[in-house]
């Protein structure tokens, strides 16, 4: 169990580090992409907040390589850290994307 | 029993580049294993197969008689120090230490050094290179790792934060087991147990301080 509180702290921690540009992904979907349709949710995840989230993968993936050995010590993979955030990312998206509906 | 971590048959070859060939290392929990080699012969590149984040064409590691690889997957007995820091510019040491150090007795152990003291509320970047280096190597003898690699840990330290660290390591030596790599050799010879020379992607244990002589590692002067 702490095992598991440890590395869920340490993915968020990790996660912080590429929420920002995500999180503008998709202010940018709610605002250009929702209004036609709730449907769009659907297409605005798939060509704005995947292609963004593979983007900041690939910068951070290949050049800051020295970094993911605090993580490795808390036996975490390189691919963990990043399916995490993904799903991570997912999650906050669909938040948004409820919050928006709930409160349009 | 007493638990060692081995490695054999560890080969990594870069093209037509043999880096490793005949590898065989043993420490066993109490020990200091120093790990010597000039520049280049591949003493991080071991440490990283022993840890698991580099892949030979072959390598055998265990631990306890058990084959872990890669090692740091395995529950936690192992932790490696890179050359070039651990700790993510990121993170403040307060977000950290509950991290890497669960047990709360030692959390207020750590607590007590001025460089972690001082230091709560910052994040890595902005703490100098040896006020760093000495936490990034506190934080691992505190962890509950039972191996310990650590390459280079001496380096942005003065000679009185060497002598610092060297005794840290010397009482924390008695429940782990520790590899450590440095060009300041003459700093190892007052802790190590062992010591092994890696020339020509082999390694050589050493029985006595002359060998080093010998195989090359130091001219005849030093």
């Amino acid at each position: 169990m702490q095992q598991l509180t440890i590395k869920t702290r340490a993915i968020l921690y990790f996660y912080r580090t590429i929420i920002w540009l995500n999180l503008l992904a998709s202010a940018a979907i709610v605002y250009w992409v929702l209004p036609y349709g709730i449907h769009k949710a659907l297409f605005g995840w798939v060509w704005i907040k995947v292609p963004v989230f593979g983007l900041v993968f690939l910068l951070k993936y290949i050049f800051n390589d020295e970094d993911y050995y605090f993580y490795y010590n808390l036996r975490l993979t390189k691919i963990r850290l990043w399916v995490y955030s993904f799903c991570l990312d997912t999650l906050f998206y669909l938040l948004i994307v409820f919050l928006y509906t709930s409160f349009r | 029993m007493n638990e060692c971590l081995e490695a054999d048959s560890i080969i990594l070859t870069y093209g037509r580049h043999t880096v490793l060939s005949d590898v065989y290392l043993k420490c066993c929990m109490g020990e200091i294993i120093g790990l010597l080699g000039r520049n280049g012969s591949g003493k991080s590149t071991l440490l990283r197969i022993l840890f698991g984040t580099l892949q030979g064409e072959y390598q055998s590691v265990r631990i306890g008689g058990q084959y872990v690889y890669p090692a740091y997957r395995h529950s936690g007995k192992i932790k490696f120090l890179p050359q070039k820091g651990l700790l993510p510019s990121y993170l403040r040491l307060r977000q950290i230490l509950p991290l890497y150090i669960t047990d709360v007795g030692k959390r207020e152990q750590i607590g007590q050094f001025p460089e972690v003291r001082n230091n709560l509320d910052k994040t890595a970047a902005h703490l100098s290179g040896g006020e760093r280096r000495i936490i990034e190597t506190l934080l691992l003898l505190h962890s509950d790792a039972q191996y310990l690699l650590l390459d280079e840990p001496f380096t942005h330290l003065s000679p009185v934060q060497v002598e610092r660290m060297l005794d840290l390591i010397r009482h924390h030596a008695s429940s782990k087991g520790i590899i450590i790599t440095d060009h300041q050799y003459r700093y190892l010879l007052g802790i190590c147990n062992r010591f092994i020379l890696l020339r020509n992607g082999k390694t050589l244990h050493l029985q006595h301080k002359e060998e080093l002589v010998t195989y090359g590692y130091l001219s005849e002067a030093e």
